[in-house]
């Protein structure tokens, strides 16, 4: 094997290593999660590093080979709509009742959060649950109350990417608070 | 989702407790937020590869896995066999693509054997030859053609093909003496992708590569020939019938092959042969462009 067949082999193994599992969870996201669909999100996804590793050498001085390996996502599943004559749009709606049940737990949530009597002790608890990431994102956004848009430059990441990964943090804290007075109750 | 812009959360206060009241205090439906952020990843999605911005399709891919409470990392044992289905795919892909080569070169690399060629007799006349005579004939399953011209002999060794790949139409083409015509229309969504130049000394090859977003492909392969050669030709068809198809007073051959079409034809020492996966109609509109026009 030559060094530049050794070269792109590496380059292909830091691909799969970094994205495979990204692309999954992307594919997956793009047939928003329908069991039924799950054998071409498999396909797809092995066929988007397929496409890579054929095309490997173009890759390697490719400006945005992440976008690469999305847009080849995206049109793999798309393609694999077409060919299944299914329409694109699957409205997964959540039932009203279930929906309005959920909202009527976070107002429970809520109230035994504010009666709990060692709410500081609770409060580390579950914020000692939160990652690095996670943590740091919190010390920012809340404590030193830094803006969307300077947590967007900070992190490098457009303003709408930042206002989801708030979004993430904040349910994540629901979850943590949710499950605490689960395992109480 | 955010409201920071509007009112900080939670004013002027450090206290986690407030903070996470505070958070707890925001309602917002599940089924409203999963919309927003499916309309979002939809739009990010629609980005092109340079501008897609990935972080963003991250991101809501998260959200969503959390808001649907499937967080769960795909198995390390999954992705193994499924990385490993894709090394037996790549490893399938390797050997069709060294069959085709090794067919290709073997029915044009060595000299005095096998070369595809076919000359119309029409070109031979004007040019004031009359060395070549043209036969085409067809069955079931292989389309033919036979051109005899005066042997042209050499040494076999020195017949083996200088393959390179071009980024662009124009640098492939630099520096041969003759060059093919080009397309000058495509179906819609197709681009040029690549080219391929293989030099021998009776002939070049050149084939170049168009793909579209949905990996559907037309290749051009011209065989520029010298005055000397002389060759059988045979490409494999499927049983529809051979359409004839003159433009230019010049006979082009239209066939299928599995699903792809394929056009053959010949025109000053050049060896037209066009597949892809088009229509006919299209192939023609293919045949019309290369002619100079419909």
């Amino acid at each position: 094997m030559g060094r530049n067949d050794k070269n792109a082999e590496a380059f292909y193994e830091l691909l799969c290593n970094q994205y495979f599992e990204r692309i999954y969870s992307y594919c997956k996201r793009l047939v928003k999660g329908q069991a039924q669909f799950m054998d071409f999100v498999e396909d797809c996804t092995q066929n988007t590093f397929l496409e890579a590793r054929k095309q490997i050498s173009h890759l390697r001085d490719h400006p945005n080979v992440e976008g690469w390996l999305y847009t080849t996502a995206r049109n793999l599943i798309n393609q694999s709509y077409r060919s299944m004559y299914v329409k694109k749009r699957h409205e997964v709606m959540m039932n009203e009742n279930i929906a309005n049940n959920l909202i009527e737990f976070d107002r429970e949530l809520e109230e035994l959060f504010n009666h709990i009597v060692d709410l500081d002790r609770l409060c580390a608890d579950i914020l000692s649950q939160l990652n690095a990431n996670e943590s740091d994102l919190y010390r920012d956004y809340y404590k030193n109350n830094m803006s969307v848009l300077e947590l967007a430059k900070k992190y490098d990441v457009s303003g709408t990417a930042m206002t989801t990964r708030i979004y993430r943090l904040k349910k994540k804290i629901k979850h943590l608070v949710r499950d605490y007075f689960k395992d109480k109750c | 989702m955010d409201k920071r812009s509007k009112e900080p959360i939670p004013p002027n206060t450090n206290s986690d407790k407030e903070i996470i009241k505070e958070i707890l205090s925001e309602k917002e439906r599940d089924a409203d937020v999963k919309d927003r952020m499916y309309a979002i990843l939809y739009e990010a999605s629609s980005a092109d590869e340079a501008t897609m911005d990935t972080d963003l399709i991250d991101e809501c891919v998260k959200a969503l896995n959390l808001i649907e409470g499937r967080e769960e990392r795909l198995d390390p044992e999954k992705i193994k066999s499924m990385r490993h289905k894709v090394d037996q795919k790549y490893k399938d892909w390797l050997r069709a693509q060294r069959k085709h080569r090794s067919k290709k070169l073997l029915g044009q690399s060595v000299a005095g054997l096998i070369l595809v060629f076919f000359m119309s007799s029409a070109v031979a006349s004007a040019l004031g030859y009359n060395l070549v005579q043209t036969v085409v004939d067809w069955g079931k399953e292989t389309f033919h053609l036979s051109a005899q011209n005066q042997p042209n002999v050499q040494d076999n060794d020195h017949n083996i093909a200088d393959k390179k790949n071009y980024g662009n139409i124009e640098e492939v083409l630099h520096d041969m003496a003759v060059k093919p015509l080009l397309p000058q229309w495509v179906p819609d969504g197709f681009a040029f992708k690549y080219a391929e130049k293989f030099v021998r000394l009776d002939n070049t090859n050149v084939v170049l590569y168009y793909e579209n977003s949905a990996y559907k492909t037309i290749v051009f392969d011209f065989e520029i020939y010298t005055d000397q050669a002389s060759a059988d030709a045979s490409f494999e068809k499927d049983d529809n019938m051979v359409e004839f198809y003159e433009k230019n007073n010049i006979p082009h051959y239209i066939f299928q092959n599995i699903d792809r079409v394929q056009a053959v034809w010949t025109s000053s020492n050049v060896i037209y042969n066009v597949s892809g996966d088009v229509s006919a109609d299209e192939m023609k509109k293919i045949i019309d462009s290369v002619n100079g026009g419909s």
